[in-house]
């Protein structure tokens, strides 16, 4: 046993963790007391280190003054900014709606981030205390290491202090009991909501800063960085999303395991090293989630969900051939890399619409469904070609043999329903994070592992197109009827699918899964099969997707993408994930928006591609909170403009009482009271002056 | 600011508080709905200072909905609320709460995770001494004192609750809402709490009970209404609202 | 062998006691009544006997069966069905879609279709089939979730406060068809506020206080009790300090 390399693998993984801690904690706090989980949090942590790096290093400030400024100012407005704007409003809102719009607030932040600093410039933040060490033994530890150590120790006591001995932490904890009651004293619950986002961002700059300057050698890139501070979400799922001192523990096994897994593999397997090691703190999480207890069924919800018109089979079959003749005008008129754009858009659509019976019928969260298309295209890579010179080998059935494309339903779905057991008997949220971590997980250990779709020098990425002898699908665009084919009839299936058995159960899940189980049906088991179809659907659109450039790359699924699997869920809620117009628009959406923006570009002579991303955070965030997404706010105010009638009224009746009726009374109906109202009325009641009660 | 007792507001003479006195709190032909299913419709009520009015009625006919209203947890969809002659409908439940009404709801209204010594520490916004807060609180209900250091989650049901009413206090409310005091507790502890209830209005709060007990607290109200399908049926004096009692809670008995 | 049995139940939440020691029968054919003050447990009851909510202590059977451990759906596929104080009906569904998602669920080979329609007009629904369900008044509501608890072809029938939001001629028709319900075999567990209803339907009743059986028995002797009397319009506080008011 060498001791001394021990020690320092435990010091660096302590140092590790407790950068985790504070990120964690910060993720905490905030979804504590403010009740929304911030999917943006590591986006935050990665934009705050950007920031510091433009204040220290662009314009040359002492570190001090830098952090200030930052950690001080910057980053807690930050998250008050975002708390006031975003948050505020989805106080009542459903589940999925929350993490809509803090996914969509994620992919914004990072186009936010790309358009400020241009990814081809290469940056670096010093480290702190530039070559000071000291020496434990033979080991050398750096003072950056013992500051960070020494943060995460600060940070405990502060938090312990706050919570303990300020009125404010006190009134934070009784938050988390009871955010009402507090109202009821007095408290201003929407106030602590926002320190507590004000504070969360505060520790995720200071997390993402330390690890951009620290030892582990991510600096600063965008996606890299956002994705470890990430990594914390793991730390926070041991501490139940509650208790900062568990969140504490969780983070120590996370560093350490993590450090390691580096220390004590390096010289054995190559892959493991690289691939399987970044991604730890992703299989921890997974661990964390088979720990968490089972939750009581959940009941009804105030809110109520949107009523969308279930076209009949006739009607949509017909918008299907639309679609097809649709597909086929577009393939004589556009050629090139645009008619190839627009094909990938309805490819990416079709992933979309695997969304519609999960997320829109059954109000669950899916952030990995890049990565079922992958497999999907992996399957239909290895069944349908006649041969490959890497990993997993081929079946060999035949070049586009449509067994490819089953195949790729298939292995999705089998897939699906196996990464969806630990968290599909939890809540929504965990869910949505178990597909994360799978994202992430899948993009490093299997895309990226370089058997799989090559490392781009091989031909191992080649994905046929489907040959179905008689139709020649070899030129662009027959490909793009085919397509236009394939969506049809999934839309087709999917409305279908609503307007039957299994669809009604969705529905009933959504609305109340302790009723579902009371009637005789497994939540989980319907869960279960939804998910798994949903995999599947993505798998096969996956395989059509490869089939257009008949080539893939493992970039285009992982979980940043493009197109990516964040970006795909986000896009899809845009064009409305309860319809499948919806994922036809976002399909398309995700896929010209960027040409256009680089179009712009080139003759404004200035990058505008990075806008893409930005816009669609900022689509995703404004239309997140209509679930109904951009279809039906169109139809609504079409509908509306028809029969002459405001659509205020249309509206309010789609979505139950806005959400903004139930924060502050009676604001839709009488104005709201004045402040100055209010200070009157204060002084009157105001005890001391009781005596004049009624006088005024 | 050091604020004086409440009990250093005079009370009203006569219940009813006279004509020459707008009551504490008003309703006027409130109406409010759960989206779109209205359950007050058009409730009219007057508290007046320093006095104990109990709500009574059947389940389901409107009172902790009425509660709900005047502490600004539902919007009056008609009508209005008033509190010493403004209106106040439209401000929020915390806004509500700083101008002087406290609501203690349904259930235990007091904080599980926090000590006694930090539910009563919470809301001493209008500048009095946590000593002196303690010191009331302790007076009134000297069995909290044993357990300062203890989680209020884990006290008896009716320590709860006298925590309940405490914290309420601590806020230094003009008009005290409370819900069902004596949900799940036994007579003896319910009876304790009332005739606190009664103290705390001789000093000047105005209390407005939503109560199941309608003897218990028949026994220390002033006024009662007796609420009906979304709207007030009936108000009058204690004894006289004794006698119909029965028929409104368990049908025809006798 | 009764239709329903609970055991000495006993639940506990955070050192509180909600129920210590339930014993409770329901037979066949006959409509029971569970009624006492808000708080006294019994839909903490009604959580344990549909599994929703572990008992620390006790069993529940159906038909002699025990099912303590059981999840809750498969109680429901044992024929146990309820309906919620708290609305749990399918808002997003038509009142016929709430009945076909029920019916759906079960494997007795009867066209789903058919049997929302009976159901439909057996509990006076027709005319909202085609409605949203959170677009009708409560007291409707509330038949739909009775109608889809029947849609599951139940041998046992636990109805949480069924009448509240009814009027009283819709009332007067529910008890009515509670009565059916019960000729026609069902076991019908019945918590309910308007204890003329309970007083007019139920055979047996039993009375729930502080998480206790305190009394049981058919209506007359219910009614006479005056341990029922006081837990629910409570006793006069002897004394206290204003000395206003008065106690009859």
């Amino acid at each position: 046993m060498d001791w001394n390399k021990l020690l320092e693998l435990t010091i660096y993984g302590v140092a590790l963790a407790s950068i985790y801690a504070i990120a964690a904690s910060g993720l905490v706090v905030t979804y504590t007391t403010s009740g929304i989980f911030n999917f943006a949090h590591g986006a935050i942590g990665m934009l705050m280190a950007f920031t510091y790096w433009q204040v220290r290093v662009q314009w040359g400030l002492p570190t001090w003054l830098s952090l200030l400024i930052v950690l001080g100012f910057v980053a807690p407005f930050t998250g008050a900014v975002i708390e006031r704007t975003l948050i505020r409003n989805l106080r009542a809102a459903p589940l999925a709606v929350t993490l809509v719009v803090t996914a969509a607030l994620m992919v914004g932040l990072m186009g936010v981030a790309t358009v400020l600093w241009p990814p081809d410039q290469s940056r670096s933040l010093p480290a702190f205390f530039t070559g000071k060490t000291v020496s434990i033994g033979s080991t050398i530890v750096t003072y950056q290491q013992l500051l960070t150590i020494g943060l995460a120790v600060l940070l405990a006591i502060l938090l312990k202090a706050l919570f303990t001995w300020t009125r404010t932490g006190i009134a934070m904890r009784a938050v988390v009991d009871s955010r009402d009651l507090v109202a009821l004293n007095g408290g201003r619950p929407v106030m602590l909501s926002t320190l507590s986002w004000a504070l969360g961002a505060m520790l995720a700059g200071l997390a993402g800063i330390l690890l951009a300057s620290g030892p582990i050698g991510i600096g600063l890139v965008i996606e890299a960085l956002t994705l470890v501070v990430i990594n914390a979400y793991a730390a926070a799922l041991f501490g139940r999303l509650r208790s900062i001192p568990l969140t504490f523990v969780g983070a120590l096994i996370i560093g350490l395991a993590q450090q390691y897994t580096v220390g004590y593999s390096i010289t054995k397997n190559a892959f493991f090293n690289t691939q399987i090691v970044p991604v730890v703190p992703y299989l921890l999480l997974f661990v964390a989630l088979l720990l968490m207890p089972e939750g009581r069924l959940r009941g009804a919800q105030l809110v109520h969900a949107i009523k969308i018109r279930v076209p009949s089979l006739r009607t949509s079959v017909i918008w299907s051939g639309v679609l097809v003749l649709g597909g086929w005008v577009v393939a004589e008129l556009v050629t090139g890399t645009n008619l190839t754009t627009i094909s990938k858009g309805l490819a990416i659509g079709i992933i979309m619409l695997s969304l519609v019976p999960l997320t829109g019928y059954a109000g669950q969260i899916s952030l990995c469904q890049m990565t079922f298309a992958g497999i999907g295209a992996f399957a239909m890579s290895r069944v349908a070609s006649s041969g490959t010179t890497v990993g997993f080998g081929s079946l060999g059935i035949g070049n586009g043999s449509p067994l490819g494309l089953l195949a790729a339903f298939v292995l999705a779905a089998a897939v699906g329903a196996l990464i969806a057991l630990p968290a599909i008997r939890l809540q929504g949220l965990y869910l949505a994070l178990a597909t994360m971590a799978f994202a992430v997980i899948m993009s490093s250990a299997f895309f990226e592992g370089g058997a799989i779709f090559g490392t781009g020098s091989t031909d191992a990425g080649a994905v046929q197109r489907p040959d179905f002898g008689m139709f020649s699908l070899s030129s662009n665009g027959a490909y793009l009827v085919f397509l236009s084919v394939v969506f049809g009839l999934v839309a087709i299936g999917v409305l279908a699918l609503r307007r039957g058995p299994f669809g009604r159960r969705l529905l009933a899940l959504r609305d109340s899964p302790a009723a579902v189980a009371t009637l005789g049906g497994s939540p989980t088991r319907t869960k279960l099969l939804v998910f798994s179809l949903s995999a599947g659907l993505a798998g096969l659109g996956g395989a059509l997707y490869g089939g257009v450039d008949r080539n893939v790359t493992p970039g285009q699924f992982s979980f940043f993408g493009p197109p990516g699997s964040l970006a795909v869920f986000v896009l899809a809620v845009v064009g409305g994930v309860a319809t499948v117009t919806g994922p036809l628009i976002g399909g398309q959406l995700l896929l010209l928006v960027p040409v256009f923006f680089t179009w712009l570009g080139t003759k404004l002579k200035t990058d505008l591609t990075p806008y893409a991303q930005v816009l669609f955070g900022l689509a995703g965030i404004g239309l997140g909170r209509n679930p109904g997404g951009a279809v039906v706010e169109i139809s609504t105010r079409f509908r509306a403009l028809v029969s002459g009638r405001m659509p205020r009224e249309t509206e309010m009746e789609a979505n139950g009482p806005p959400i903004e009726a139930l924060l502050v009374p009676g604001s839709p109906l009488g104005a709201p009271i004045a402040e100055s109202q209010l200070l009157e009325l204060d002084a009157l009641l105001d005890l001391e002056e009781v005596s004049g009660l009624g006088r005024a | 600011m050091t604020g004086p007792t409440p009990g250093s507001v005079a009370r009203a003479g006569t219940v009813g508080g006279g004509p020459e006195r707008p009551p504490v709190l008003e309703l006027r032909q409130v109406r409010a709905a759960y989206g779109r299913i209205e359950v007050l419709r058009g409730v009219d009520l007057a508290v007046p200072e320093g006095a104990v009015v109990a709500l009574l009625g059947r389940n389901g006919a409107g009172k902790t909905t009425t509660l709900n209203v005047i502490s600004g947890q539902l919007p009056a969809t008609h009508g209005s609320v008033m509190l010493a002659g403004r209106r106040v409908d439209g401000a929020s439940a915390d806004q509500l709460a700083r101008l002087g009404v406290c609501t203690v709801p349904e259930g235990r209204g007091v904080f599980p995770n926090l000590t006694v010594h930090e539910n009563l520490r919470l809301f001493t916004y209008r500048g009095v001494a946590l000593d002196q807060v303690e010191a009331e609180t302790f007076a009134r209900f000297p069995r909290l004192q044993a357990r300062r250091k203890q989680l209020a989650g884990t006290l008896s049901g009716g320590e709860q609750q006298m925590l309940a009413l405490a914290r309420a206090l601590t806020t230094r409310p003009a008009v005290l809402l409370l819900d069902e005091l004596s949900m799940g507790l036994a007579p003896i502890v319910v009876e304790e709490l009332y005739a606190q209830v009664a103290k705390i209005a001789t000093e000047g709060i105005s209390v407005l009970v939503v109560e199941q007990f309608a003897r218990t607290v028949l026994a220390v109200a002033d006024l009662a209404a007796v609420m009906h399908h979304g709207a007030i049926h009936h108000v009058g004096r204690p004894d006289a609202i004794m006698d119909q009692l029965s028929d409104a809670y368990l049908g025809n008995l006798s | 062998m009764a239709a329903l049995e609970v055991d000495d139940v006993a639940v506990t939440f955070g050192g509180l006691a909600a129920l210590t020691s339930v014993d409770l029968v329901a037979e066949a054919g006959a409509v029971t009544g569970l009624i006492g003050p808000n708080g006294a447990g019994k839909t903490t009851l009604f959580n344990v006997i549909c599994g929703l909510q572990r008992a620390r202590r006790g069993r529940v059977q159906l038909d002699g069966r025990d099912v303590t451990g059981a999840r809750t759906f498969n109680r429901a596929r044992l024929g146990l069905a309820r309906t919620f104080q708290r609305l749990e009906v399918f808002g997003s569904l038509t009142t016929r879609e709430n009945l076909l998602v029920a019916a759906e669920m079960q494997r007795n080979g009867r066209d789903p279709h058919a049997v929302a329609q009976e159901i439909l007009e057996e509990v006076g629904l027709t005319e909202y089939a085609d409605a949203h369900v959170d677009s009708i008044p409560t007291g409707l509501a509330r038949l739909v979730e009775l109608g889809r608890a029947l849609a599951t072809d139940p041998k046992v029938l636990l109805l949480d406060e069924p009448s509240s939001g009814l009027d009283e001629s819709e009332t007067t028709a529910f008890g009515e068809l509670l009565l059916r319900l019960a000729e026609r075999g069902l076991a019908v567990l019945l918590v309910e506020h308007d204890v003329e209803l309970v007083m007019r339907v139920c055979s047996q009743i039993y009375v729930l206080d502080f998480g206790e059986i305190i009394a049981s028995g058919p209506p007359d002797s219910i009614r006479r009790s005056s341990a029922v009397q006081a837990a629910y319009l409570g006793t006069p506080v002897a004394a206290h300090a204003s000395g206003n008011g008065s106690a009859s």
